[in-house]
């Protein structure tokens, strides 16, 4: 069928695309932990630019890549482009205006000097052992590559390995971790249309107002939703854990050695956090 | 007089680092030890606000892609587990200097161990037979005379970007200049069977507009330069080829 694709048959695209539209409807939320509330637009928006670019002529087994495999990294390609899209069509409106108000920045996270003030090696020890690694920023990735001597792909692998097992042993970890990327991305989604409301009625005559309330009572229903999610993690309420003997091998460096850093990091953490109550007392 | 708790102690006993008997000791020692327990109290909520910072910071959105970055075939190979040495080895050179394909390659492996583990649910009838997927499907699709290429740039890319396209004995390389601005400066060289074309036009469109921007013919030398572009989705097409390339100008 991929080869009658290929050589640009149209009922055979069609077919493929029907025989696949489950794979595409549901990617985002098997892959990504995505709200069912993107999952009809994204397969619009899929079908719209498969057709469009044609992409599936392109799919070449010459080249040894199974379709199924190929189309599911075409497939998460495309939602990432998706979620651009829909990022720069609402800031659409804020680059036209240039009168515009400036947005407030946002605040800082609560908490958030004590990881900026951390020494790298524990911000990472802490990241790897309390969150998964998809917390961790690209120089920290760099650093944990040069520290434990191993490729980039290399501990992409190893990472996802031990990510996938921690979470299998716990599912509900998995579906909490799920639901708060989900949050995240919605949170984003209504600040920046909440920005866009707010810059359009700056100008005369402008209707707006009902849209921007309503805009604002679901960001504040996600924001809770966000807490909530962020509380229970850190929490402990079945917050697992990467065990020792995990990141020492990672690390490679013996499990003692290991024990001895995280508590010296934890007391440097405490440290931190008893100056800055001096600092405001 | 009963030892005091250790800072690795405690620090292994918050972690659930420790064997059943470990645990009674370190918990028999806390009861009788105040301060010891004061210390652990103090490690435990650092470590709960430690959390909730990171977990309140999350990761930046996945960088743009680069032309010259992974492609599908290479990264199905990567997720089928395929890769032959000499992938890996090109995919560790590019992965030590490229942040959005280690991204990439990191989410690529989460995606896939999920997508394998993972049944599809049944799709919900009223999303198949909507009007506007079935309006997509039974869409015609581009006429088959056009090939298309992609090409992504950046204005923060601090090295020039290129790609080189062909259609049969034609390619085309095009090659980002300069920034100038925020506006992009790009040249289309165009060959055909190793000899530089002269005259031949190359029209660049606005996607969003579907305005024609520039109509020009290659130089003595094959070139044409493009007037700088804004950030934005353009069309080029290399006139009396099949030949079209999707051009993304991010910022």
């Amino acid at each position: 069928m991929a080869e009658l694709c290929r050589q640009g048959i149209d009922e055979a695209e069609r077919e493929l695309l029907r025989r696949y539209m489950q794979v595409i409807y549901w990617l985002p939320r098997q892959a990504f932990g995505a709200s069912e509330e993107v999952l009809s637009d994204f397969l619009l928006f899929a079908l719209e630019k498969i057709r469009e670019r044609d992409i599936l002529s392109k799919y070449d087994p010459a080249r040894g890549a199974n379709f199924r495999t190929w189309f599911g990294v075409v497939l998460r390609r495309l939602y990432l482009d998706y979620l651009r899209t829909r990022a720069v069509h609402e800031e659409v409106w804020v680059e036209l205006d240039s009168d515009a108000i400036p947005a407030p920045a946002p605040s800082p996270p609560p908490d958030s000097d004590i990881l900026q003030r951390m020494e790298p090696h524990c911000r990472v020890l802490f990241k790897l052992l309390l969150c998964n690694p998809s917390f961790l920023t690209e120089e920290e990735w760099k650093w944990l590559a040069s520290r434990s001597r191993r490729g980039m792909l290399e501990l992409a692998e190893w990472l996802e390995k031990e990510e996938r097992e921690l979470l299998e042993r716990n599912a509900a970890i998995r579906e909490k971790y799920d639901r708060l990327a989900s949050a995240i991305w919605w949170k984003t989604h209504y600040e920046r249309q909440a920005q866009t409301i707010e810059k359009r009625l700056a100008r005369p005559f402008t209707e707006g107002s009902r849209e921007l309330e309503e805009t604002y009572a679901k960001l504040k229903r996600k924001e809770e939703e966000y807490h909530r999610l962020v509380a229970d993690l850190a929490g402990g309420g079945g917050f697992a854990t990467t065990p020792y003997r995990v990141l020492a091998n990672l690390l490679r460096m013996k499990e003692g050695t290991l024990a001895a850093q995280i508590s010296r990091c934890r007391a440097a953490a405490v440290e931190i956090l008893a100056k800055r109550r001096e600092g405001e007392g | 007089m009963t030892p005091k708790v250790s800072l690795e102690e405690l620090s292994r006993w918050i972690d659930g680092e420790v064997t059943p008997e470990e645990r009674m000791d370190i918990e028999r020692r806390l009861r009788a030890c105040p301060a010891s327990a004061a210390i652990l109290q103090r490690l435990q909520d650092v470590t709960g606000r430690v959390a909730t910072a990171i977990l309140s910071a999350p990761p930046s959105p996945l960088p743009l892609e680069g032309p010259n970055c992974l492609d599908e075939s290479l990264l199905s190979h990567l997720a089928d587990g395929s890769l032959s040495p000499s992938e890996r080895e090109r995919i560790e050179t590019h992965l030590a200097e490229c942040r959005s394909c280690f991204r990439l390659v990191f989410e690529t492996l989460r995606a896939e161990a999920r997508l394998r583990k993972g049944e599809w649910p049944d799709l919900p009838s009223d999303v198949v037979a909507s009007p506007p997927i079935q309006a997509l499907l039974h869409r015609p699709p581009p006429p088959p005379q056009e090939i298309w290429g992609e090409l992504s740039l950046h204005l923060a890319s601090e090295s020039a970007s290129s790609r080189l396209f062909s259609e049969g004995p034609c390619t085309v390389l095009v090659v980002m200049r300069s920034v100038e601005r925020g506006k992009v400066r790009i040249e289309c060289t165009l060959d055909e069977e190793g000899m530089r074309v002269v005259g031949r036009s190359i029209v660049v469109s606005d996607d969003a507009t579907h305005r024609k921007l520039f109509s020009g013919k290659t130089d003595r030398q094959g070139l044409v330069r493009i007037p700088p572009l804004s950030p934005g989705r353009y069309t080029l097409h290399i006139e009396e080829t099949r030949l079209k390339i999707a051009l993304w100008i991010e910022r």
